[in-house]
């Protein structure tokens, strides 16, 4: 989708056209269900909140006022969203939250490797994970995602770091454990 | 770490594509809160004319500010609102749940108001509701009315038919199905006086929501007695303060509000919230599950759906914990002995092998099943028989009663019995309530798992 057209269909959409905001949803439905997977790492968890994600979007995008990429104002309304279901489904933990088939993959090593990185992100404290998710998986730089988190760009520089360093600390550990 | 190895990491994780229907069903309910916001903004724009043009045209924001305004607005409506449906589905839930799960009472200053059926109850609420607010929050309500199922947190309506429903063709109904449902009967209205103590069961069975929103998305409109309102509320997890020591079973939030639809009655709504055991404490389990291979569970949403479940299942186990598993179907046999989940290969094998086929003899299952439960008995774990089934039992005993008494037995031996039931065209849900209910258990409805 071409920059002016998703404008033009923003600004429909904020006037009230519903086949302008229908084709908003359509274009964005997967960037936003994207995000959300890589929030929570689980198929079901990740089309329920972009579910809830989007009717709020129904209300919310009449206060985008183009001052950032509509996609980098999108990723705290999905986040919040996705942060608020994890709060009310705290009591129900579905599985270890793996692809159930997932140690039973063939290229075990790696993958082994890059999910217990995926975990140890997902167990950090809630805005540095933002942090990292936001700069590293989605490739926004620092200002960006300072913008996305409606904090100051040294704080963004100041999670990551400090993510970086429990990551590291955590790994660590893990190998000289064996 | 580096920062390079982190976005590999990050940039290789495998997002499945989401499900086309979920895809759809969030479009489309997203375009009922677009419209819904629209209608509220036209509503604003013709209370305050003038003012709402002006702003609308030539203004630096175009868009803004009509709507904050109306997102205020909407927010009154809402609160309005949760208060007027939260008070119908009340009454509802009093005049039609068997075993009131969240006990209801009425207390009224007096003579008690034997409320009208339910539809018109509604409708009184609406009407009175409607007299403070404006007309506009009264379209609200009523749409609201149509529409929505319980408020539930946001305000987000969270159970539409979606497609036939909106287009004006009303969705397919059949009230007989093969699904066999117990009718409901309302509940009596009870005079205090005469009737002062009331019981209400712990357990908290969910399979009517989980049924009734399978049919809803395949655009079919569930038989009357599938929807069983209480089940349907406590489907969600309510955020009522839960008892703070174990010696507290359980906390009540007593709400009293005046009647809606009768000045001078009171409205008593209580919210039951049981204390909630950390799962990290969670005793061994010594668990049998009882699988429904006959030939009837030969479909996508049962036999492979339960075997997905059951495998979910064995990863929240603990090593320490077993599983034994009994298949039935013309006859019944035991598949697995009693097996630590430390070797779970095991027990993966023996449900992949699994295969459906045959009559169903669920009576003898069930005997055997506890007869492995009953072999590796522990007083200090958690007993438990997991029946999963679609709910068809052909061969053997087929009568409720006798069925029951023998759960009820094995209850008092410390082996408690789940019901899971699969699949539609077949489920008999009343016996599986009858079974979960004697065997002190919670019983549930799995929807199918798209993969």
């Amino acid at each position: 989708m071409t920059e002016p057209s998703e404008t033009d269909l923003i600004e429909r959409a904020q006037r009230g056209d519903r086949s302008a905001f229908e084709a908003l949803l359509c274009s964005h439905y997967d960037a936003m269900y994207r995000m959300a997977y890589k929030w929570c790492g689980n198929r079901e968890d990740a089309q329920d909140i972009t579910q809830t994600a989007c009717i709020k979007l129904a209300r919310a995008l009449a206060s985008f006022r183009f001052q950032s990429a509509f996609l980098t104002w999108l990723y705290p309304l999905v986040i919040n969203t996705a942060k608020d279901w994890a709060r009310a489904h705290a009591r129900h933990p579905t599985g270890d939250g793996k692809d159930p088939d997932y140690a039973e993959a063939p290229v075990a090593e790696q993958k082994v490797y890059a999910g217990q990185v995926l975990d140890r992100i997902r167990a950090l404290p809630e805005r540095e994970r933002e942090a990292i998710y936001l700069v590293f998986s989605e490739g926004l730089s620092h200002r960006e995602a300072a913008q996305a988190m409606a904090c100051r760009e040294s704080t963004v520089s100041w999670y990551i770091h400090e993510a970086r360093k429990k990551l590291r600390l955590l790994l660590e550990r893990e190998s000289r454990h064996g | 770490m580096d920062e390079r190895q982190l976005k590999e990491i990050l940039g290789a994780e495998e997002v499945p594509p989401a499900d086309e229907n979920a895809r759809k069903q969030a479009i489309n309910l997203a375009l009922a809160a677009f419209d819904e916001a629209r209608r509220e903004t036209r509503k604003k724009r013709q209370g305050f004319g003038m003012l709402g043009r002006l702003m609308s045209r030539d203004s630096k924001r175009p868009k803004g500010r009509p709507m904050r305004m109306s997102y205020v607005f909407g927010g009154t409506v809402a609160a309005i609102l949760v208060m007027a449906t939260a008070s119908v589905f009340t009454v509802r839930n009093f005049l039609d749940s068997q075993r009131a799960d969240p006990a209801f009472l009425m207390v009224g200053e007096g003579d008690i108001a034997v409320p009208q059926p339910a539809p018109n109850v509604a409708q009184t609420t609406l009407q009175k509701a409607a007299n403070q607010p404006s007309t506009a929050a009264r379209e609200q309500l009523e749409r609201q009315f149509l529409r929505s199922s319980p408020v539930q947190g946001g305000g987000v309506p969270t159970l539409i038919a979606p497609g036939p429903g909106e287009s004006g063709q009303p969705p397919h109904y059949q009230d007989v199905g093969r699904d066999q449902f117990q009718s409901v009967e309302q509940n009596p209205v009870k005079r205090v006086a005469e009737d002062p103590v009331s019981t209400f069961s712990v357990d908290v069975d969910t399979a009517s929501y989980a049924f009734v929103r399978r049919q809803l998305n395949h655009g079919v409109l569930p038989q009357k007695d599938a929807v069983r309102i209480e089940e349907l509320i406590n489907y969600f997890t309510y955020a009522y303060p839960l008892p703070e020591a174990r010696e507290r079973p359980f906390e009540s939030t007593v709400t009293v509000t005046p009647s809606p639809w009768k000045a001078g009655n009171k409205l008593i709504h209580i919210g039951i919230k049981g204390y909630d055991i950390e799962p990290t404490q969670k005793p061994r389990s010594n668990l049998v599950f009882l699988l429904d291979v006959s030939g009837s569970m030969n479909a996508p949403d049962k036999l492979p759906l339960m075997v997905t479940s059951m495998k979910l299942l064995l990863d929240t186990l603990g090593p320490e914990d077993t599983v034994a598993i009994v298949v039935y179907a013309g006859a019944a046999g035991t598949v697995l002995e009693p097996t630590k989940v430390a070797e779970k290969h095991k027990i993966l094998a023996a449900l992949d092998r699994l295969q459906a086929g045959g009559s169903t003899a669920g009576a003898e299952g069930i005997r055997q099943a506890y007869a492995l439960a009953e072999a590796s008995l522990d007083d200090k774990a958690v007993n438990r028989v997991i029946l999963a089934t679609d709910g068809d039992f052909n061969v053997g005993i087929t009568n409720r009663e006798e069925l029951k008494d023998f759960i009820e037995r094995k209850r008092a031996s410390g082996i408690f019995l789940s019901v899971l039931g699969f699949g539609q065209g077949n489920l008999n849900d009343h016996l599986l309530q009858t079974l979960a209910q004697n065997g002190s258990s919670c019983r549930c409805w799995a929807s199918a798992r798209a993969t």
